[in-house]
């Protein structure tokens, strides 16, 4: 599997774009973040990766072949989709809610491979309790991984992830990034995940995207992109690095009495 | 462990199979009280009459009077199989919105569709001289009330459309125009002589009485193709409630199940509407029971709902015929006695979660 974009291009009305002309590639066995502060495009590149969006212009292929081409089906079967936390309105069971990522593959019947390889996946990240749980009445972190699992039953080459961990206590958050390194480094998947913490880009990425208003700032290894004159470029702010995590000024004092 | 995945299996399937005799439950449901509700009304025509009058059919039995067959075939029966076609035709439209829509409260009725078809129907009632050139005849209200009811949906559908399809613009937007027609219907009343008015009050109330055998063909038609495609695309159905994003991301083709979902709901509400007037809450309250019963999944909640929506709509129909006999209570009356509480239920626990 390889993707690659080339050039692409999005705006909602044609004079404004909001994504002005990205272009990289992703192998398997990659996880690429896209970095960058609110409204620089992050998002609109996962959604235009997914033909959520239309591109304005510009080229994006799989394994060559124009996504524009394929059907919505075999995009589905390829590149699976969790969207950003919000606390949708899906009502069913959790069971109900995982067969969801078997539509690419069911025609009307569930099969019992499509039921063994659901319960297969809730079994490896450890949710096999909640299988007939009412997935409204879970929490955010155990939500969030319920819609991992619809992922992962897709069984599909690409992950797109938006801000999977941006609403998730820290518990939650590093289960979440060593789910995704997972995939990529046991199943030879490649991830593409939008993420706002740089501290957990910094750790679990192999290549980071670093956006700004629509076009790329900068690319490349996680250390060489995450740098203090880059976030100051980008996000307006000062920092310090110390031992590889990002430190921001502290303004906690202890109150006397 | 494996056994662990073997439990979780068989509790699945278990519960597929508990959806399906729930809904083989309904059905039977559904003829029993279809017979019970035959046997009651007004006149004493009792089981053993009608199981003797439809024998008569095949051989002639001369103990039947004329009177006993014409309440059989020509009174209960049909209003009989009115009433489960409506009740199908209401609940099914009612799930496949809220489905679509993702929001419990969207119905046929709350999107002010009854109150367009009023406006039709009363356009029919009031001014049918004025039309007499269609040469429409008995389907002159029909033909207008199922015209409104399509305007009011397709105007409910532009505005929410134009305010970026949110499905509380949606209520909004029903409620708003749902106003405009009961003005107007206001309106025609005023302009109206006062001896049309009974016949547009009692149309506004509902009634599944004398529903002439070509409406009853034209629902069942309805009912029949619109089922089918529902249950076809069962599964795009239970993915579109996940909303758009994710539809699309598994595979459906989001704007044609769309289109497809409210031609359907268009459909079965306008023919359902066009016939009998304004009958509340069905198409709210059954789609809820159904999903209490048998879950969300499409492929069980289509039937499901059609039956439920048939049971509680000729139930509330037989309770109205014979509560306070020998005057029929409208059963648009006794749907809303009982759907209002239910609706404002469905609102405060809402609001709770």
């Amino acid at each position: 599997m390889e993707l690659s974009v080339n050039d692409l291009k999005f705006g909602y009305t044609k004079k404004t774009l909001v994504v002005k002309g990205i272009s990289f590639s992703a192998q398997p066995g990659q996880l690429i973040s896209l970095i960058g502060p609110n409204g620089s495009g992050k998002t609109t590149i996962v959604k235009c990766l997914n033909k959520i969006l239309t591109p304005t212009s510009g080229n994006i292929a799989l394994d060559g072949k124009d996504v524009k081409k394929m059907t919505a089906r075999e995009m589905a079967r390829r590149i699976a989709y969790v969207p950003q936390f919000t606390n949708s309105y899906l009502s069913g069971s959790v069971m109900d809610v995982v067969m969801m990522g078997r539509r690419p593959y069911i025609k009307w019947r569930v099969s019992d491979a499509d039921v063994e390889i659901v319960l297969a996946v809730l079994k490896d990240l450890e949710l096999e309790e909640l299988a007939h749980e009412q997935f409204q009445e879970l929490s955010g972190g155990q939500k969030q991984k319920i819609l991992i699992a619809r992922a992962l039953v897709q069984k599909p080459d690409l992950y797109l992830f938006d801000e999977p961990i941006s609403f998730l206590d820290i518990k939650n958050q590093i289960d979440i990034m060593e789910l995704a390194r997972n995939m990529v480094d046991k199943e030879n998947k490649a991830v593409i995940m939008v993420v706002h913490d740089l501290n957990m880009a910094m750790r679990y990425s192999d290549q980071v995207i670093l956006l700004k208003s629509g076009a790329v700032e900068a690319a490349g290894l996680p250390k060489s992109v995450l740098n203090q004159k880059h976030i100051k470029e980008v996000y307006g702010v000062d920092t310090r690095i110390i031992e590889g995590q990002f430190i921001t000024p502290t303004y906690g004092r202890e109150v006397s009495a | 462990m494996e056994q662990n995945i073997d439990q979780a299996k068989l509790n699945y399937m278990n519960k597929r199979s508990r959806k399906i005799l729930f809904v083989l439950f309904l059905s039977i449901a559904l003829v029993m009280t279809a017979v019970i509700s035959i046997t009651m009304g007004a006149s004493s025509v009792d089981l053993q009459t009608v199981l003797q009058v439809i024998g008569d059919v095949f051989a002639r039995n001369d103990a039947i009077t004329d009177i006993q067959r014409d309440i059989v075939f020509k009174i209960r029966l049909p209003r009989i199989i009115t009433a489960i076609l409506v009740g199908m035709a209401l609940s099914n439209a009612g799930l496949l919105m809220q489905g679509i829509f993702q929001n419990p409260l969207v119905s046929p009725y709350t999107l002010g569709v009854s109150n367009g078809a009023a406006f039709g129907a009363s356009l029919a009632i009031i001014f049918g001289a004025s039309f007499s050139f269609l040469n429409f005849g008995q389907f002159l209200i029909p033909v207008f009330a199922f015209g409104f009811a399509v305007l009011t949906m397709l105007m409910v559908y532009g505005v929410a459309k134009a305010a970026s399809d949110s499905s509380s613009t949606l209520i909004l937007a029903g409620v708003a125009i749902g106003y405009l027609f009961s003005a107007l219907v206001s309106l025609v009343k005023y302009l109206s002589d006062v001896k049309d008015l009974p016949e547009l009050v009692f149309w506004m109330m509902g009634s599944l009485s004398g529903v002439p055998m070509a409406g009853i063909i034209i629902m069942l038609v309805a009912i029949t193709v619109t089922m089918i495609l529902m249950m076809w695309f069962a599964w795009d159905l239970n993915i579109m409630s996940a909303g758009e994003e994710t539809a699309i991301s598994l595979g459906v083709d989001y704007k044609k199940i769309k289109m497809m979902s409210f031609g359907i709901s268009t459909l079965l509400t306008a023919v359902a509407v066009a016939f009998t007037g304004v009958i509340g809450f069905i198409g709210l309250v059954a789609p809820h029971v159904t999903k209490m019963l048998i879950g969300n999944d499409f492929r069980y909640a289509v039937p499901g709902s059609a039956l439920v929506g048939a049971l509680l709509l000729l139930t509330a129909d037989t309770i109205g015929r014979n509560i306070i006999a020998p005057t029929q209570l409208p059963v648009g009356i006794v749907t809303s006695m009982i759907g209002v509480p239910f609706f404002l239920y469905l609102i405060v626990r809402k609001r709770g979660k």
